[in-house]
């Protein structure tokens, strides 16, 4: 194994333990509770991690993050998995031909992202059942969770791209 | 973007969502046991969210106090309200003798108590993305705990196990709209359902369902559970009637149900992994009054064979 490499693989396993920590933090009950709303932190992560690596690298650590939201949440196994690695590679090939990895570009693909990701839960778990009031659902429960995840959305980018310029560095070096 | 779709990059993560979408399926069938990628996440995760979950609960425990004594200042005076009117309630003779032989009952059922098998356990994790403020417990398969077995506290039902892992397990709770739950008034002895219901569930409230208008219950009963589907022992007590009225359509009525959990922000539960009559169900009032898990439920009895 050449120094790249090396590089690599130890770039990719703080990743993913990175992504551990954020899953827990945001199942942790407690931790970053406001009227008992928290953020989704490991989409984030997964996004930035897709708009500063390659389209692949995004789409397996989507596919990471939604298996970790699947094994906490009461939602299909395999739901959330497959709709982040789908936004995730999405995110990864758009900032290839298209656009450029900002702060402001996080905030769009994570506020698109998480919002068809829940608009999608609503839809297969409460809309399609007709339950009374489901409209509240998106009010009072998705759109604060949405709202919230933005608001760790810059941290989460600032972190993701210090760590990749670093690694960068390294393989430079 | 054509290269891309040709590249085995694109290739590979479609055969991932393929893999993926097979698990999807699998979970599809065999509902309420964790797929292996779940069971080896979950394995993996538990110890730590356990671990930050019992350091942040030390720390949110000792800032709470602070944080919290405007919400403690309002509990304290709703609960002086609460001891007035339940002093009103005790010079009413006739409804203190109901309630004594209904007590009676539950004092009965009590005794019955110590054939149940139970486990305590800690809630570790709470999904972001669920308002019904479901959770994962650090107990699982290797500690005896099974699907849709009852999660309980001191205070009364909490809701049902609804996946199980092998370390850990997921609990529905009453307030979610997928759970319905026979109960019972322990005053006059009526049967309903209990489900949640999205616009009460953020007042921690849930809804009893399918009341016959001739029924007596008031504001202030006690619910209990009636136990007749064998997923629930009869006579846990799930919350009192906070309000009465008519549905809009049809010769029901329905009531807002208080739990008297604080299920928003329980943090040790009570898994009952074996009662008296577990799995067996009263045919033909199922019927009518149906008692079960989001999922199509999997017989208890199926599972103990198993």
């Amino acid at each position: 194994m050449n120094k790249r490499a090396k590089i690599m693989a130890l770039k990719y396993t703080v990743y993913a333990l990175i992504l551990l920590m954020l899953y827990v933090l945001q199942t942790d009950p407690y931790f970053l509770n406001i009227a008992h709303i928290k953020p989704v932190l490991v989409l984030p992560f997964a996004i930035c991690i897709a708009m500063f690596d390659s389209q692949l690298a995004g789409g397996l650590f989507g596919a990471f993050a939604g298996i970790l939201c699947d094994t906490s949440s009461s939602v299909l196994f395999g739901f959330q998995s497959i709709l982040y690695l789908i936004i995730c590679t999405m995110v990864g090939l758009l900032v290839l031909h298209f656009m450029q990895p900002s702060v402001i570009n996080s905030l769009i693909f994570v506020g698109s992202g998480l919002a068809v990701c829940l608009f999608l839960e609503y839809f297969f778990y409460y809309l399609m059942w007709g339950y009374e009031n489901h409209s509240l659902v998106l009010l009072n429960h998705q759109l604060p969770v949405l709202v919230y995840t933005l608001v760790f959305t810059p941290l989460i980018f600032w972190m993701t791209r210090k760590l990749h310029r670093f690694f960068g560095k390294k393989i430079e070096e | 973007m054509r290269e891309f779709f040709r590249s085995r990059v694109f290739k590979a993560l479609v055969a991932i969502a393929i893999i993926l979408f097979a698990f999807m399926l699998r979970a599809t069938v065999t509902v309420g046991v964790s797929t292996v990628v779940e069971g080896v996440v979950g394995t993996i995760t538990a110890p730590f969210q356990s671990l930050i979950s019992g350091l942040s609960g030390s720390v949110t425990g000792f800032l709470d106090q602070f944080f919290r004594a405007h919400e403690i200042y309002e509990e304290n005076k709703q609960l002086k309200d609460e001891n007035r009117q339940l002093i009103e309630q005790m010079v009413d003779y006739e409804n203190y003798k109901n309630e004594n032989e209904s007590l009676k009952k539950q004092l009965k059922i009590q005794e019955e108590n110590p054939e149940w098998e139970t486990m305590t356990a800690s809630v570790i994790g709470r999904d972001p993305s669920d308002q019904f403020y479901s959770f994962t417990i650090d107990k699982g398969k290797l500690d005896g705990v099974s699907y849709q077995d009852p999660v309980i506290t001191s205070d009364g039902l909490v809701g049902i196990v609804s996946e199980v892992g092998t370390v850990f397990s997921k609990v529905t709770t009453i307030l979610d709209v997928r759970l319905n739950v026979a109960c019972q008034d322990v005053r006059t002895q009526d049967v309903a359902t209990i489900s949640g219901d999205i616009a009460l569930a953020q007042n921690g409230q849930c809804r009893m369902s399918l009341i016959p208008r001739e029924s007596g219950i008031a504001r202030g009963d006690i619910i209990q559970t009636a136990g007749t589907s064998g997923l629930y022992p009869q006579g846990i007590v799930i919350g009192r009637i906070g309000e009465v009225s008519f549905e809009p359509e049809g010769t029901m009525m329905y009531a807002v149900v208080e739990p008297t959990n604080d299920i928003k922000n329980t943090k040790d539960v009570v898994v009952i992994t074996s009662f008296k009559g577990q799995g067996s169900s009263l045919s033909g009032f199922e019927s009518s009054v149906a008692e079960h898990t989001p999922a199509p439920p999997q017989k208890k009895s199926e599972q103990d064979a198993e």
